[in-house]
């Protein structure tokens, strides 16, 4: 289990919250995503592979989307997804789970204007 | 006795590896890989105008490339899921997005590693099972840290 520090994660809500229009949530998760593929210091054995397998957005406790990232995600990777503001604002969450078993979890609420 | 014994158990040994290495070696590219080459793909899907990509034609380095995507399906077909896939790589899933409600319009955007100058597909699942794919070329000047170096 990380602690908030190992891996800090940011969940923004860009734009204005108008119901019938589109918000982005923008997810920023510190993560090395390690390949496998790269030498250690020592030049001899592998930084062993670590990858965030998956990561849930959810409003109001229901996925609104369900990545399954690879090795080819950029370190620290970032996800941004548009979302049409609904009548009533809710809670937006996002959840990600690594190999080795670290996960996070943001929340933000989506204030109607 | 016991030279002919060994000989026996190198010949029979050297038997075994040559019969083992091309087994290995097909096993490397698995049949998972090999769904995502570039011909492959290019021969499975048909391009659609309603996927745009939105990527640097020219990037410095692999390592972290900026992609968007929007989807802009014809009406009365949504869509349900949609994968990005860099044939080049060493792992060509680059990821996998499933939408529990799916919609005739989408955007998504994140950052990429691409280990060469590649194709970078993406390809999306319709309600019905069709499928629609869309690519764009990407130049990278300094690969993306997948090799040892």
């Amino acid at each position: 289990m990380a602690t908030l520090n190992q891996h800090p994660i940011r969940l923004n809500i860009i734009g204005a919250p108008t119901v019938g229009k589109e918000v982005e949530i923008r997810v920023l998760i510190a993560h090395p995503m390690e390949t496998g593929y790269r030498l250690g210091v020592d030049g001899n054995e592998r930084i062993p592979k670590n990858i965030i397998d998956s990561v849930v957005i959810k409003f109001n406790q229901e996925p609104i989307m369900i990545a399954t990232l690879g090795t080819g995600i950029a370190a620290n990777p970032l996800i941004s997804v548009f979302m049409e503001v609904p009548a009533k604002g809710g809670m937006v969450s996002v959840e990600w789970i690594d190999d080795q078993g670290a996960q996070g979890r943001a929340e933000k609420m989506l204030v109607v204007a | 006795m016991k030279s002919i014994q060994s000989r026996k158990r190198i010949i029979l040994k050297s038997m075994g590896l040559s019969l083992a290495l091309p087994y290995f070696g097909v096993s490397w590219a698995n049949d998972s890989d090999a769904q995502y080459h570039q011909n492959a793909l290019e021969q499975r899907y048909k391009k659609s105008d309603a996927i745009k990509i939105n990527m640097p034609p020219l990037a410095e380095t692999g390592n972290s490339i900026p992609m968007g995507i929007v989807f802009n399906t014809p009406s009365q077909k949504k869509i349900q899921s949609f994968e990005i896939v860099a044939p080049e790589n060493p792992n060509p899933m680059v990821l996998k997005v499933s939408l529990p409600r799916p919609q005739a319009y989408y955007q998504f955007a994140t950052r990429i590693r691409l280990a060469l100058s590649q194709d970078v597909w993406v390809i999306a699942t319709l309600e019905d099972g069709s499928k629609m794919a869309q690519s764009l070329h990407c130049v990278v000047t300094l690969n993306a840290c997948f090799d040892a170096t």
